[in-house]
C-alpha cells in the first residue's frame, strides 16, 4: 500500500528546490552577517 | 670516454640526491608520527593515574567536580559536550545537507563557483570571532529578545554557534560525496521520468550516503573539539544540563578554564579529561574514515537492460 501524496511530483520539486535555496541563502547570510558585523564594529573603532 | 665518465658522475649524483630526499621525507614522516605518539604517551602517563586512583566508574559517572575537595566526576562535562554536540547537529545538519544538495545538484555552475568558496570561507573565521558574535548577539537575544528566559549563556547558544561552525565541514565533504555519484545514475533516473528532486532523494542521496554520514561524523568531531567559542557562550557552570537554556561546561572548556592554575591530582584529572576527549575524537574520526572508505553499493550491470 502506498501513501497518498500531498503534492504532485512537480509541486514537490518546486517546494523542495525553494527550501534548499532558502537554506543555502541562510548559510551565506550568516557568513555575510558575521563579516559585516565585525567590519562595521571594528572599522568604526579603528577610525 | 670523457663523456661517459661525466654521464656516470651525473647519474651517481642524481641517485645520491634521490636518496637524500627519500631519507629526508622518511625523517619528516617519522617525526610527525613520533610527535603524535609522544603526545599520546604524555597524556596517558599524566591522566591514567587519577582514573585508576578514583576508579573509571567514579571518574566518568560521578556528577561532582570539586577539585579543592578532591572530587573529579566528569559526568556533567560529558553530558554538556553531548548536549551541545547534538544541538549543533540539529542546527547544522539540515542547513549543511541542504547547502550541499543545492551546490552539488541544483545550482548553476556560476552560482556554485561563487557560493562554494564563500561557504568555505566560514571555516576560515577564527572561533573567537564566532564566540564574540555569540556573546554580542545570540546570548542577549536568548536572554531578552527571544523571551526564552535564562541567563542566555547556555547550551542553546553554544549549539547554535557550533551548528554554524560545523557547516563548512558538513557542506564540503557532502558536496564531494554527491559529486562522486556517477552522472549515469542521474541520467538513468531522469530517463525513467523521475523529477530532479525524485532523482536526488531516490538515487543520488542513497548512493552518496557513506560520504554524507562521514561528513556528519566529522562535523560532530569538530563540535566536540571546539573550545574557544563554546567557552564564550556556554556559561561553563559545572552542572548536569537539565534544560537547553541552562549553562553547561564541555570537556574542552573544562581543560581550558582550569589548566592555568591546576596542580597535583587536579592537573592529572584535567589530563584524564584530555584522554576522554582524545578517545571520543579518535573514535569519531575512525568511524568517519571507515564509513567513508566503505565499499559503495554498485549498480547492477544489467540495470540498463532491465
Amino acid at each position: 500500500m502506498t501513501m497518498p501524496q500531498l503534492l504532485s511530483p512537480k509541486a514537490t520539486q518546486r517546494v523542495a528546490t525553494t527550501l534548499m535555496w532558502a537554506a543555502t541563502a541562510a548559510t551565506v547570510g550568516v557568513l555575510l552577517f558575521i563579516v559585516g558585523f565585525v567590519l562595521t564594529r571594528g572599522a568604526s573603532t579603528l577610525s | 670516454m670523457m663523456m661517459i665518465a661525466r654521464t656516470r658522475t651525473w647519474i651517481a649524483a642524481a641517485h645520491l640526491s634521490d636518496e637524500v630526499i627519500e631519507r629526508a621525507l622518511l625523517f619528516a614522516a617519522l617525526s610527525a608520527v613520533s610527535t603524535l605518539a609522544l603526545i599520546t604517551l604524555f597524556i596517558l602517563r599524566e591522566g591514567l593515574p587519577v582514573i585508576f586512583d578514583r576508579g573509571p566508574l567514579e571518574f566518568l559517572g560521578s556528577v561532582k567536580w570539586a577539585p579543592s575537595r578532591g572530587q573529579f566526576g566528569l559526568l556533567p562535562m560529558i553530558a554538556g559536550t553531548a548536549v551541545v554536540t547534538a544541538g549543533a547537529l540539529v542546527v547544522g545538519l539540515p542547513l549543511g545537507l541542504a547547502g550541499a544538495i543545492t551546490l552539488a545538484e541544483l545550482a548553476p555552475r556560476r552560482a556554485r563557483q561563487f557560493l562554494k568558496p564563500m561557504i568555505e570561507l566560514l571555516a576560515g573565521i577564527p572561533s573567537v570571532v564566532y564566540g564574540f558574535i555569540g556573546m554580542e548577539i545570540l546570548v542577549p537575544f536568548i536572554r531578552e529578545g527571544g523571551a526564552l528566559g535564562g541567563p542566555g549563556y547556555s547550551a542553546l547558544a553554544a549549539s547554535i554557534i557550533l551548528g554554524i561552525m560545523v557547516l563548512p565541514t558538513i557542506i564540503g565533504i557532502s558536496i564531494d560525496a554527491l559529486e562522486a555519484v556517477p552522472r549515469s545514475y542521474r541520467d538513468g533516473s531522469r530517463a525513467l521520468g523521475a523529477t530532479q528532486w525524485q532523482t536526488i532523494t531516490g538515487v543520488v542521496l542513497p548512493a552518496a550516503k557513506n560520504g554524507i554520514v562521514a561528513a556528519v561524523i566529522l562535523g560532530m568531531g569538530r563540535a566536540v573539539g571546539e573550545t574557544m567559542a563554546v567557552i564564550m557562550v556556554a556559561g561553563n557552570a559545572v552542572q548536569f544540563p537539565d534544560s537547553i537554556l541552562a549553562p553547561v561546561r564541555t570537556l574542552t572548556a573544562n581543560i581550558a578554564l582550569e589548566m592555568s592554575y591546576a596542580s597535583g591530582a587536579h592537573a592529572q584529572a584535567l589530563f584524564a579529561t584530555g584522554i576522554v576527549l582524545f578517545i571520543v575524537s579518535l573514535t569519531l574520526n575512525g568511524i568517519a574514515g571507515r564509513v567513508r572508505g566503505a565499499k559503495k553499493v554498485k549498480a547492477p550491470r544489467n540495470a540498463a537492460a532491465a
